[in-house]
């Protein structure tokens, strides 16, 4: 699609079929949280998804907006992320000038779902640009085409936020956390944990529940040296390899000791624990 | 008593008084006694007993006749004698005497009445008493001596023994009769002879020393039924005669330790242990005593913790020491001291290795041997375990805490067992006590996994809700177990009001539950397994069963929960079943708990013959452990519903025990001697109690919760007369320990010294602030200086590829070979780089007792212009250096040490390197002041230690000492000095820079030695230290 905003500039909008969901993302539902979803999608309110690292949060995000049946738009933020990577740019294609859409303007465009997974990962100017469109005007300025974009009904804007980290530096701003609403994410679970493990890491369910079990008893370490647990993505990684034929005790040790710590006292308390379970 | 007759002068008295001899001699005519009879001999005691009390005299003439026929001429006298004695004490137990004389002696056989009369008459010159005694019993004696030739000889002993101690020759009559029943009831056949071998003994025994007789005796009374045949005896005796000539008190302890050998080794064992004892005897007496006394030690030791193979051991300990002994005695006996200790943690196969070696490297010094065996040194200790050494307690908390904290999700603490006080000991919920060491499988992985099983249970119980209060099914059960002991109580009660005549002027009622204290509301409310513990008539018991039950429930619990530490359950609990006591050698009571520990925790009773013996027990508990303890679901309140089922059943039986007594109280009393107890099996009851109250590492698993359990190593220690004791620790101490150089040994002794860290005790501050103000110009100029070293300025650094300038030197270079050789260099900068100045120091200060002399400039003027200790110097230079090193921003610790003894050598920390020199820093600087002794190198260690721990480019040590280390316990004064020297070299290895400054100029060819290696300094004028301190430190780092 290409149209003329006026003469001399020429707009590049990005084709949006690449972002519609084909197949229905599995995902377990743990509480109400897809009726909420639904609701604050209805009510055109933008939703920050509060957790852990690997708890369910994307997959939360892709599972809604298949069955909202709208395309999902994910950004991953981060330091270097600027305000123009996510509203679009002019690009130099031979003689012309052509403007990209970027992410963020794509998704207003089409009225699809913006995800912008770790927002505090963002630089805080870059942060700035997403309060017109989190407030009751719904629009977002694109400076550098001197227009304004209304978002139509369909469009929304999910964040995500790790609370852990409990670094002044990666605190999200009161001025930011406070235009969304909040679902609060955690591990899921210990059944339903085991019902993602096995079904994810594809074992059995009495090894998906010694890895929940392993989890649990890991995560009970958090604050002895352990920054987070272990999240829900690493004992599916655990799964994986134990089903592709890796020894359990070994699996654990790549997928889960190794990975969240460098401490050698905690990985051998870790693998003691382990061996307690497997 | 006599004179008072005289003065009362009864009718009798005044009419005796004065008689002449003329008189007397009437008297006796008139009484029948004809002169022709010897009985004139008696005549003039008669005499002086009329003068004490008449009715004595007459008593004694109308015994005369009779006992004159039964004894000789000079035993009648010395019968008078002893009436006469007793008179002077007790005119009414003269005449008892005189009048039961008659019916006693025809009651003895003929040569027992001269024997009788000859030990009367010694003992009444000690103790009228003792002697009446004797006289009074020698029939019923006589008679339990069984035939007349056995009993003749017992008195002959007693009389010979009462040459020197009355007592003893009492103790000798009454020793005899046990003696004699164990004599006889070996074998009626043999017996005989060795009832003449012991005679034989105990009158070598009687005529060496008297009292070893009685005692000997009284130990072949203690029962022999150990012994497989009189021979035995016989031979044990002839042995025992042997070593009658070094002594009775040597020949006596040979006795009783070759007893003890072959009650626990077997005969075998015995005349192994006895080639060794001819061998030590040949090298002195006193050490072949000591040797026997020894004995006994150590083989219930090696009992005691080897249990099912404790006579193989024994039989191979004492092989081997036999094989030692005829290299070197001394070698081989210490080697014999060790085995214990060795064996605990080694096999028999390492074991033996290890006694090998010891003796082909020390054969020929004692003290190395002594060390080697005693397990001090670390060569030694690989030897006996393959380079393992066992798994210190300190090496894995800290990974321990993380696997019962990830296991509960709880905070917990680790701590040693035993050192915190006592009444903490209890496991409650946060703090998990474990064994300090762990020395059992011979290499670090297994001994971990038992760490590893004893958190495992110490975190289940906390997972497993041991500690629940208050729940649904705990008050169940407490109902449950209220009624039942209400009820029991009002039918014992009811029972006995039955036979007793009150019974109807009281409330039976109201008397039932009297005895039960109530219990209080809220109590119940919050019931936990100990509320309901309390509830039992008998808590103890109840505590017991129930601290293995509930063991066994966790132990269910964790390994139907998690799959993983079966394994390592497992494996401990085959050592577990391998240290369990068999049950045939245990008595009644304690076979059932046993039993009851074995179901619950072994997988069911070990021994073979004790299942058949025991089937109906056995029976019972497993169906009340199947039913409540090994099921899902079950809880504390099940634990405790199943410890009252099997009360219930140990009660039961306990009661119907009684009744079928007929006993009159109703304590429990299994270790009572029985009388039918024929095979001197009560003694073996007391020794295994006594054995089964040592613990090992896994009585905590049958040990009530609370109890606290002295632990093997006490024993040990005991048996090794470890020198020092460790004092008790205080609340937020930590503890480590080092190594130590032995420098005749030249090897480390292995964790040989303890340090206990802690904060030192905060002082005044005014302190620091008079020091301060006193030094405040020499501060500002030690200040100033200081901060010149701060990193502020750059550095210039020539002939850089890069850099901000020229270098002009390098350019003109360049210039010039550019023409000349046509190869310039390239390097025509000058860099600017901050100068680093990373340095992290340590004091470390000498607070032991010699700080405390005072040092002056003014000798004559004590009062006018008193000196300073040395300790308040030292204080004044630390309070200027803190000011220096504030002022320069190096990193910086300060503590101070003392030491009593190795295992209490104190550090005191007085700033960390984390700590702001703040407050709290100067009130500790403050309160520094002088204890005990110097034990310099391990204080070394520990401050290097810390050090390492810091990544400055630069460490520095800094000690601060008056002089020699000094110890009770720390060898001479080259051994601490060698160790002190070891320490600091290896510091330095360590990569820190140690450096001493002392003020002892007495010594210099000494300090050379100790500090040479490393840099030193000696202030001669010591009240200059506070001034100079900066200075030198200034130097070092600069
Ligand atoms: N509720 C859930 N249903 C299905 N899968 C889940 C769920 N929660 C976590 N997972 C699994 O965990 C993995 C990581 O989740 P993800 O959504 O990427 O975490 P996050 O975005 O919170 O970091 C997913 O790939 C998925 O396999
Ligand atoms: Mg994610």
């Amino acid at each position: 699609m290409t149209e003329s905003l006026n003469d001399k500039t020429i707009v590049k909008a990005q084709p949006i079929e690449k972002y519609v969901l084909t197949r229905e993302p599995y995902y377990l539902s743990v509480r109400d949280e897809v009726s909420i979803f639904e609701t604050a999608y209805k009510a055109r309110l933008p939703v920050m998804l509060k957790g852990p690292t690997g708890c369910g949060k994307t997959r939360f995000v892709e599972a809604m907006a298949y069955r909202l049946g709208r395309p999902l738009i994910t950004v991953a933020c981060h330091e270097d992320l600027s305000a123009t990577d996510l509203v679009g740019r002019f690009l130099l294609e031979g003689e012309e000038t052509v403007w990209h859409d970027g992410p963020l303007t794509t998704a207003v465009r089409h009225g699809a779902i913006c995800y912008l997974d770790e927002v505090v990962e963002a630089r805080k100017d870059t942060i700035v640009l997403i309060h017109p469109l989190t407030d009751d005007r719904r629009i977002l300025p694109v400076e550098k085409l001197g227009i304004l974009l209304n978002a139509p009904n369909d469009f929304m804007l999910v964040i995500s936020y790790n609370p852990g980290y409990q670094s002044v530096l990666k605190d999200l701003k009161q001025s930011t956390r406070q235009r969304f609403l909040s679902l609060e994410f955690d591990y899921p679970p210990a059944t339903a944990e085991t019902n993602i493990v096995a079904h994810e890491g594809g074992v059995s369910e009495s090894v998906a529940r010694d890895l929940v079990k392993i989890g649990e008893k890991v995560r009970n370490l958090k604050g002895h040296g352990l920054e987070e647990g272990v999240s829900t993505r690493l004992l599916v990684y655990a799964a994986q390899m134990i089903a592709s034929g890796i020894e359990p005790v070994t699996a654990c040790e790549i997928a889960i000791a190794s990975p969240i710590t460098d401490d050698l006292d905690l990985q051998r308390g870790i693998r003691e624990i382990v061996t307690t379970i497997i | 008593m006599s004179e008072e007759n005289k003065e009362s002068g009864g009718p009798g008295g005044s009419l005796l008084r004065g008689l002449a001899g003329k008189t007397v001699e009437a008297l006796a005519l008139k009484m029948g006694l004809k002169p022709s009879d010897r009985g004139w001999v008696t005549l003039d005691i008669g005499a002086s007993l009329m003068s004490a009390s008449p009715k004595v005299a007459k008593d004694f003439f109308k015994a005369v006749p009779e006992v004159a026929r039964m004894l000789e001429n000079g035993d009648l006298r010395s019968w008078a004698e002893i009436g006469k004695r007793i008179a002077q004490q007790n005119a009414e137990e003269a005449s008892d005497f005189f009048r039961y004389s008659i019916e006693t002696l025809e009651l003895l056989a003929e040569p027992l009445r001269r024997l009788l009369v000859a030990l009367c008459v010694k003992q009444i010159v000690l103790s009228p008493a003792a002697a009446l005694k004797t006289f009074r019993q020698s029939p019923a004696l006589a008679a339990s001596f069984g035939d007349e030739q056995s009993a003749a000889r017992i008195f002959t002993i007693a009389v010979e023994v009462a040459h020197r101690s009355v007592k003893h020759s009492t103790e000798v009559l009454t020793a005899a009769p046990a003696a004699l029943t164990a004599l006889r009831e070996m074998d009626d056949q043999a017996s005989d002879a060795a009832i003449d071998s012991t005679l034989t003994l105990a009158e070598s025994f009687a005529q060496r020393t008297g009292a070893t007789a009685a005692e000997f005796l009284a130990a072949v009374g203690e029962g022999l039924g150990f012994l497989a045949s009189p021979e035995v005896m016989v031979d044990l005796c002839r042995q025992t005669t042997i070593y009658l000539e070094r002594g009775g008190a040597t020949a006596l302890q040979f006795f009783r330790s070759a007893r003890a050998v072959i009650e626990v080794g077997g005969v075998e064992s015995y005349r192994r242990w006895n080639q060794v004892t001819d061998k030590v005897a040949a090298e002195g007496n006193a050490i072949v005593y000591d040797f026997l006394r020894l004995t006994p030690k150590v083989l219930a030791t090696i009992a005691a913790t080897q249990r099912r193979h404790a006579a193989e051991r024994i039989g191979a300990v004492l092989e081997l020491v036999e094989e030692l002994s005829s290299q070197n005695v001394y070698v081989a006996l210490e080697c014999f001291k060790s085995s214990p200790r060795a064996m605990a943690s080694a096999s028999l196969e390492q074991f033996q290795a290890w006694a090998r070696e010891g003796v082909q490297l020390h054969r020929g010094d004692r003290r190395k041997a002594q060390a080697y065996y005693a397990l001090e040194s670390k060569s030694s200790q690989e030897t006996l375990r393959g380079a393992h050494d066992g798994v210190a307690l300190e090496s894995v908390s800290h990974l321990l805490r993380l696997y019962v904290e990830g296991l509960t999700g709880r905070e917990m603490a680790i701590a040693a067992l035993g050192s915190i006080p006592e009444e903490s000991r209890i496991n409650d919920g946060h703090t998990i006590q474990l064994p300090s060491v762990v020395a059992e499988f011979g290499s670090p992985d297994d001994d971990f996994r038992l760490y590893k099983v004893l958190a495992a249970h110490a975190a289940g119980q906390v997972e497993f809700g041991t500690r629940e209060a208050g729940t649904g099914s705990l008050r169940a059960t407490l109902n449950e177990i209220e009624t039942s002991f209400e009820n029991a109580e009002r039918r014992r009660l009811s029972a006995e009001m039955r036979d007793t005549e009150y019974v109807q002027y009281s409330n039976v009622e109201h008397l039932g539950l009297s005895n039960r204290r109530p219990l209080d509301p809220l109590a119940f409310e919050t019931a936990d397994y100990k509320t309901i513990l309390s509830r039992f008539t008998n808590p103890l018991l109840a505590t017991r069963i129930f601290t293995t039950l509930e063991n066994g429930r966790i132990d269910w619990k964790l390994r139907h929960t998690y799959r993983g530490i079966r394994r390592d359950l497992d494996f401990v609990r085959n050592r577990l079943i391998e240290r369990r006591p068999p049950i045939v050698e245990l008595s009644v009571e304690q076979a059932v708990y046993e039993m009851l520990f074995q179901i619950t925790l072994c997988g069911g009773v070990i021994d073979e013959a004790a299942r058949r013996a025991y089937a109906g027990v056995i029976l019972d508990f497993e169906l009340i452990v199947a039913e409540y303890i090994r099921r899902d679901g079950a809880t504390v309140a099940d634990t405790l519903v199943a410890t009252h089922r099997v009360y219930q059943l140990l009660d039961g039986q306990r009661s119907r025990k009684e009744s079928d007594d007929q006993s009159e109280d109703d304590r429990d009393d299994t270790n009572q001697e029985q009388p039918d107890d024929r095979d001197g099996k009560s003694e073996q009851q007391q020794t295994s109690s006594q054995t089964r109250k040592r613990s090992d590492l896994f009585d905590q698993w049958s040990q009530a919760v609370e109890e606290t359990t002295p632990t093997d190593t006490e024993l040990l220690n005991e048996l090794m007369n470890a020198e020092t004791s460790e004092q008790a620790l205080q609340d937020g101490d930590e503890v480590f320990f080092y190594d130590e150089w032995d420098r005749e040994l030249g090897d480390h002794r292995a964790k040989w010294c303890r340090v206990i860290q802690r904060e030192n005790r905060r002082g005044a501050r005014d302190f620091v602030e008079q020091v301060r103000t006193r030094y405040s110009g020499i501060i500002s100029s030690i200040r100033h200086q200081f901060q010149m070293l701060r990193p502020e300025s750059l550095r210039r650094i020539k002939g850089e590829i890069d850099g901000e300038d020229f270098d002009l030197q390098a350019v003109i270079d360049h210039h010039v070979d550019l023409k000349t050789t046509g190869r310039p260099s390239d390097r025509l900068y000058i860099r600017r780089i901050r100068r680093e100045r990373d340095v992290a120091v340590s004091f470390l200060l000498d607070m032991s007792s010699s700080t405390a002399r005072t040092i002056t400039r003014h000798p004559n003027q004590p009062y006018t212009r008193p000196g300073q200790k040395i300790i308040d110097i030292e204080k004044q230079g630390l309070v200027l250096m803190s000011e220096a090193l504030e002022a320069v921003g190096d990193s910086y610790s300060i503590s101070g040490f003392s030491s009593e003894g190795r295992r209490n050598v104190k550090y005191f920390i007085i700033k960390r390197f984390e700590e702001k020199y703040n407050q709290e820093v100067e009130r500790r600087i403050g309160g520094i002041t002088y204890h005990n002794n110097t034990r310099l190198g391990a204080a070394i260690r520990h401050a290097a230690a810390g050090l390492e721990r810091q990544d400055a480019r630069t460490r520095l040590l800094i000690v601060l000492s008056d002089g020699r280390p000094y110890d009770h316990d720390y060898g001479d004064s080259r051994y601490a000095r060698e160790d002190t020297r070891t320490a600091l070299r290896q510091s330095r290895i360590a990569g820190i820079t140690p450096f001493c400054i002392t003020i002892d100029r007495d010594s210099e060819s000494e300090l050379k030695d100790l500090y040479g290696e490393v840099g030193y300094t000696i202030i001669d004028d010591i009240l200059s230290l506070p001034e100079r301190l900066p200075g030198i430190y200034r130097r070092l780092t600069t």
